[in-house]
């Protein structure tokens, strides 16, 4: 398990995180998601033990992370600036890992490489940007690592890659209770993969969630009624956004749906439909709660992180 | 947890070595290849014994190991500091950030290690393979080697300092200067500064005498000529603790260092600030050299100026923006500040050094002492001192400063004698003493001596060791090489041991003028003896009249020599002046006559001229001294001339090979008529 407390990180008069608190269970792909500079890479470097953190604390499985080369045995990470020793191939860097990581698996190293179908012999500096991704987790696969960091790792793939990146971490976080944390900018990446999410904006936790949770508890409806009515009519139920279009309304409700349904029946609409939300729309809704827009979360990132 | 308090990992170690192993290879084989050509580069010479060659010339390349191989190596290896990809891995590693520093030190080291040694082992066996009868001392080489290495990893430690405070390149390297040269730098500025403004009186040693630098094999080259002090078990104890030192520094460093500061010109803001004060203060070192050496202030204007200029590049050129050029001008007022405290720190420090006149009053003793810089006619003599307490002694080592500073200052020559410079300490009564670099002359320093008593000086002479003591013993003695049998070991053996009777049985004074060259100026001596120990002339002794027992040694031992009849020569002289490129005949009446076949206006162009020149040669080698007493009793005698030739190609005679021969010929008026004739040919220079 993760567990994050107050932790804060500076560079210089610049905060990068600023009393971030989480906790991370084992066996979870959790996703982290924000603009530019809101602190997804600074956080995962201080996860992996590479920065210090300036305040609060970070243990994983309930020791301290720097420093601490029994722990970093349990880590890979791959981050969005991959280092490649100078002219090296994919077999030199095996190389490289096996002698730094003490589970690294060649078996599993020569498994990978014929999944993704990668040179081994070729100079990595040949590889396109994608190519050097993949070689990436390739490595960091092979490392048999209990946590995994993948910093932006799904840009520069292509559909098909990112599908068996994806399957991968899957696979090893299902069969292995590996934990896997995840970091982007696009919720769309994520959706599909992450069992928890969390939205970090300017440096702070602005909210953590699990995603099922997330789709369940918030829900469009759609519903018509014969006689006038207003949103004062459903007093009883926690709506998030209303709008009315002539005798339809459209309403963002939080809570059990089938609870809500069976509120909404019993005043007999003569249109009502339930229907699903896309986690961007969840996320906006969550976030219009927390006093946040969505755009200038997502499209007004600011400083990029150190 | 095992990996948890590991300061050294193998495999990481090992992974070093391999990260290294392009450049630890290219240099392996530089190596090599300068171990092969130095000794192939010797095969030609027809040199014989030991005594030609001495570590250094077959070790060189090894002994700049620690300036060439090593900082590259160290700078290579850390280079994952300066960028943010490579930096955050080698963090990110289940290693402690102390072990993966020392697992790398130690891959840089053993690298250094396989390269030294190897490079000296081959060096070894080359010049076993191409010079034949070459003999060495492997425990000073082992010795040598040792200091390199231990000086490789004090550069190393220096670096690895240099390197966890910066982020870039050029930091890199400006702040490795700066650790490993600056200190000295500055050092030698100041006291070479106070010592000009001294008049060379000023004791540098005795100042700091550890900071004085010679002890730190690093920087010692800066103050020596050569690296003879390797070996020295003092400098590389000296050395390693110095390295030791900065290696846990540079560990300290290292651990503290954050991976955000990759590619930064320093890892903290005021050091940056810190490493361009430094680096002007070195630039502003030719100014205030200018101020002490009272040039016009123009020039030294103008240069604090371009300084200026420098202050303001450093800053853009090491941190490649202009952004902080505003905020860097305080810094411009700290460099003023330290200029001026040189200025006065040194003007106070002289002032003080020449005000300073001893006063026989106020003198309980007077030391003089002799150090490697002092000749030495034997080298086992290391730091003799010798005090004098009688109250002649002391005013004439008193009246000896003033006549030094006299002399450094206004060029004012005492009784137009000049003094080697010796080390003195001024004892005085209460309890203070002053050192001084003193020019003593040799009617002063005979007057000294003469008034010394061992037992109140307490001085203690060595003894001088037995021939087996010495690896080779030769001879240097101009006329040697008019023997057909020139003297061998034996001969010599025999020479020097009666030599040393003579030595035990001369007195105090003797022995003292002796240790201070100040003995038999004008004696002519007919022989001296170098005797050699590990490839240094150890000992030096000129054999005269006065040492007995040697002398007579000596002339018993040529009695049985025979003179070279160079006329029997005339035709292989001829042939080979023919077959040479390169002929010197020098004639000695005073003049030397000088024919070079090379030489531009060379006269002897013609068959003819040759013929007639080569006649004159013939005729006058039948005048030469043959009998060997009566060659002893000229030598050195107006009443000769000298003959020599001098080939680029060796000639057999005997059991010996010559490049030169030397002959005396009797001077008379046939001769003498001959010698004008053949001035005609050459060449004519020197005095008459």
């Amino acid at each position: 398990m993760i567990s994050i407390k107050n932790l804060t990180k500076n560079f210089d008069d610049f905060t990068a995180l600023d009393n971030v608190s989480c906790d991370i269970e084992k066996g979870v792909i959790y996703g982290v998601v924000g603009s530019n500079g809101a602190g997804k890479s600074t956080l995962l470097r201080l996860l992996s033990g590479i920065y210090k953190a300036d305040g609060g604390s970070i243990e994983i499985d309930g020791d301290n992370v720097w420093e601490n080369p029994a722990i970093k045995e349990k880590i890979a990470f791959v981050p969005d600036d991959i280092f490649y020793l100078n002219g090296a191939n994919l077999k030199r860097m095996a190389k490289l890992y096996a002698s730094v990581y003490k589970k690294f698996d060649y078996e599993r190293f020569n498994y990978l490489t014929e999944a993704f179908k990668l040179n081994t012999k070729k100079s990595i500096n040949t590889f396109s940007k994608g190519m050097k991704r993949q070689a990436a987790v390739i490595l960091s696969l092979s490392c048999h690592a209990e946590y995994m960091f993948f910093d932006e790792t799904f840009d520069g793939l292509d559909p098909v890659m990112r599908a068996l990146v994806k399957k991968l971490i899957c696979d090893d976080v299902l069969e292995n209770k590996a934990t896997a944390i995840l970091t982007s900018h696009s919720l769309r990446e994520l959706e599909d993969t992450c069992d928890q999410l969390a939205l970090l904006h300017k440096g702070g936790l602005v909210f953590e969630s699990d995603i099922s949770n997330l789709k369940t508890s918030l829900f469009k409806v759609q519903v018509a009624f014969k006689e006038d009515f207003t949103q004062k009519d459903f007093e009883e139920l926690e709506i998030l956004h209303y709008i009315k279009s002539g005798s339809v309304a459209n309403m963002i409700v939080k809570g059990d749906k089938e609870m809500t349904v069976n509120i909404l029946k019993g005043k007999n609409p003569l249109l009502l439909d339930v229907l699903p939300l896309s986690l961007e729309e969840v996320f906006t809704y969550e976030m219009a709660i927390l006093g946040y827009s969505f755009d200038d979360v997502f499209l007004g990132g600011e400083a990029s992180e150190n | 947890m095992k990996t948890k308090n590991k300061i050294f990992d193998l495999s990481l170690c090992i992974e070093g070595m391999r990260l290294l192993r392009v450049l630890g290879f290219i240099s392996f084989i530089i190596y090599l290849t300068i171990s092969f050509l130095i000794p192939y580069n010797y095969s030609g010479d027809d040199y014989i014994g030991q005594m030609d060659y001495s570590v250094m010339d077959f070790l060189a390349h090894d002994y700049v190991i620690f300036m060439l191989v090593v900082p590259a190596l160290t700078l290579f290896l850390f280079s994952f500091l300066l960028k943010r990809n490579s930096s955050d891995f080698f963090h990110s590693i289940p290693h402690k950030k102390i072990c993966v520093f020392v697992s790398f030190f130690m891959s840089i080291m053993i690298w250094t290690f396989i390269i030294e040694f190897s490079a000296a082992l081959f060096s070894v066996i080359f010049a076993k393979i191409f010079i034949s009868n070459i003999v060495f001392d492997f425990a000073y080489i082992f010795k040598t080697l040792l200091g390199i290495y231990i000086a490789s990893m004090a550069v190393c430690a220096g670096i690895l300092m240099a390197v966890s405070i910066t982020g870039n390149f050029l930091s890199n390297v400006i702040v490795s200067g700066f650790i490993l040269l600056a200190p000295k730098i500055f050092a030698d500025f100041f006291l070479d500064q106070i010592n000009k403004l001294a008049y060379n009186v000023f004791d540098v040693e005795s100042f700091f005498p550890v900071l004085f630098g010679k002890y730190n094999l690093v920087t010692s080259f800066m103050s020596v000529s050569d690296f003879t002090e390797m070996g020295n078990a003092k400098y590389q104890i000296y050395t390693f603790i110095l390295f030791a030192i900065m290696f846990v520094a540079a560990l300290i460093l290292f651990n503290k260092r954050k991976s955000e500061v990759a590619g930064n010109a320093a890892s903290y803001k005021f050091l940056q600030d810190v490493y361009r004060i430094v680096f002007t203060m070195i630039l502003c070192l030719l100014p205030l050299n200018m101020i002490f050496e009272d040039y016009g202030k123009t020039g030294i204007i103008s240069l604090y100026v371009i300084i200026l200029i420098f202050y303001f590049v450093y800053e853009i050129v090491t941190t490649k923006s202009v952004k902080n050029l505003i905020k860097i001008i305080p810094g411009i007022f700290i460099v003023i500040i330290l200029n001026v405290c040189i200025i006065f720190g040194v003007k106070i420090v002289s002032k003080r050094i020449l005000n300073y006149k001893p006063e026989i009053k106020d003198m309980s003793a007077v030391e003089i002492m002799m150090d490697s810089s002092n000749y030495r006619y034997y080298r086992g003599i290391n730091n003799f001192k010798i005090k004098v307490e009688d109250e002649a002694g002391m005013k004439n080592l008193i009246a000896a400063l003033d006549a030094t500073i006299r002399f450094n200052r206004d060029g004012i020559l005492e009784n137009e004698e000049l003094g080697e410079s010796y080390r003195v300490c001024y004892y005085e009564k209460n309890g203070e003493k002053y050192y001084r670099n003193v020019a003593i002359t040799p009617s002063r320093l005979k007057a000294v001596l003469k008034a010394v008593t061992k037992e109140k000086s307490g001085y203690t002479l060595p003894k001088l060791p037995d021939a087996g003591y010495f690896d080779e013993l030769n001879y240097s003695y101009d006329y040697m090489f008019s023997f057909e049998n020139c003297l061998n070991t034996n001969d010599l053996t025999r020479i020097y041991e009666a030599y040393r009777k003579d030595y035990d049985n001369m007195s105090d004074y003797e022995k003292l003028a002796r240790t201070f060259n100040v003995h038999n100026e004008n004696s002519y001596c007919v022989l001296y003896l170098d005797l050699y120990k590990a490839g240094i002339n150890y000992l030096e002794i000129g054999i005269d009249e006065s040492t007995e027992n040697a002398y007579n040694e000596f002339l018993d031992i040529i009695s049985n020599k025979k003179l070279i009849n160079l006329k029997d020569k005339t035709d292989d002289f001829k042939s080979l002046f023919v077959q040479n490129d390169y002929i010197d005949v020098y004639l000695y009446d005073g003049l030397y006559i000088s024919v070079d076949k090379n030489v531009a206006n060379y006269n002897l162009g013609s068959d003819e001229k040759s013929e007639e020149f080569f006649e004159c040669m013939d005729e006058l080698l039948d005048y030469a001294v043959t009998d060997v007493d009566e060659f002893i009793e000229l030598s050195g005698n107006d009443d000769t001339y000298i003959y020599s030739i001098r080939l680029d190609t060796c000639i057999q005679i005997g059991n010996k090979t010559y490049d030169s021969i030397y002959v005396l010929i009797e001077k008379n008026d046939k001769t003498e008529e001959l010698m004008n004739t053949l001035h005609s040919f050459g060449d004519s220079f020197g005095d008459k």
